[in-house]
């Protein structure tokens, strides 16, 4: 019972927003959202971090998480019903799930030569 | 039932929207660093024809027994620019007329023939054909072979021009393609250089360039 709540949480919260639009280049440069089509899942992206070696402190609600950038310098954050987060923080900039924009497809990181290039799904 | 008005709910948001927008792909041509060339925007798995005006055509030639190499042109081997030796690149249209001079004389190369300076040569005003003066076989360069490479795009639409020994991208001068309707003219040195685009899932992605 108090699962399901949470996920019809999270999906009103995405729902009021009525952010879910077609993926434009300005939502992949800053930290988005992506729901799963598979299951009630919402991915946020985090991106404009130093890659690799950036680890990042944020508060989800009232707990702490630490993460790490990927080689393209962007990271994954899965909210799931088990770990809910409605909003979020990065240094002094606070973030809400519900406002974040959304994207259909996921944005992603491929080596090319020696160096690591993030793809964003073509508009 | 909970699990499905969640999923009934899902999928009324994303309609309600009504952002969800299905357009065609504009077709962009761009190299990457190694001057690959990438088409995208076309019809998944659609059949593309690229020309390549510049190919180099290499073919060595032989001289007759008075030291006269015979270059014949023909719309499979063009040799209308091409150049020898480290030569520079020849004209077929700039070369002396030999009009109805013999080639040979006492089997020697006709002193009378204006020969050129660079290897000396001359050509006949009748067909695509240059004359060398060389007592060594040559091995010659064209520069204008021109070919029509078939390709496929992918599932994503990308049609992916590799840059291969068989065809070097510097060999498509300025060059089209047609995927049934011929696309404007480009040059490999006016495409815009950035990592090829991918296909992931079925879907064609652009590289993030900040």
């Amino acid at each position: 019972m108090k699962k399901h709540s949470i996920a019809l949480a999270l999906v009103s919260a995405i729902v009021s927003t009525g952010a879910i639009v077609s993926s434009t280049l300005a939502n992949f440069a800053v930290p988005h959202k992506l729901v799963s089509r598979s299951n009630n899942e919402v991915y946020v992206y985090i991106p404009g971090q130093l890659s690799r070696s950036a680890v990042l402190g944020f508060v989800a609600g009232d707990k702490a998480i630490t993460s790490k950038a990927n080689a393209c310098g962007f990271l994954r954050i899965a909210v799931k019903i088990n770990r809910p987060m409605t909003s979020f923080s990065i240094g002094a900039t606070n973030y809400t799930l519900a406002t974040l924009p959304a994207v259909f497809s996921p944005m992603i990181c491929r080596k090319v030569g020696t160096t690591s290039q993030t793809y964003i799904p073509a508009p | 039932m909970k699990k499905q008005s969640i999923a009934l709910a899902l999928i009324s948001a994303i309609v309600s929207t009504g952002a969800i927008v299905f357009s065609a792909q504009s077709q962009t041509v761009t190299k990457d660093v190694d001057n690959n060339v990438s088409i995208s925007g076309l019809t998944p798995s659609a059949f593309v024809k690229v020309s390549y005006g510049n190919l180099p055509l290499q073919k060595t030639f032989v001289p007759n027994s008075c030291g006269v190499i015979t270059v014949r042109s023909t719309i499979k081997e063009p040799f209308i620019f091409f150049s020898y030796s480290g030569s520079a690149m020849i004209d077929w249209n700039e070369l002396p007329l030999i009009g109805g001079r013999p080639l040979c004389k006492l089997g020697v190369p006709n002193p009378e023939i204006p020969w050129g300076t660079l290897g000396a040569r001359a050509d006949s005003s009748t067909s695509s054909v240059s004359y060398i003066r060389s007592a060594i076989p040559l091995l010659i360069t064209s520069r204008n072979n021109f070919k029509e490479r078939l390709t496929k795009a992918n599932a994503c639409g990308i049609a992916s021009l590799r840059n291969t020994a068989v065809w070097p991208s510097t060999g498509l001068g300025t060059f089209y393609y047609d995927d049934g309707n011929p696309s404007d003219d480009f040059t490999l040195a006016a495409l815009t250089t950035k990592p090829r685009p991918i296909c992931y899932k079925g879907r064609l992605y652009i590289p993030l360039i900040p």
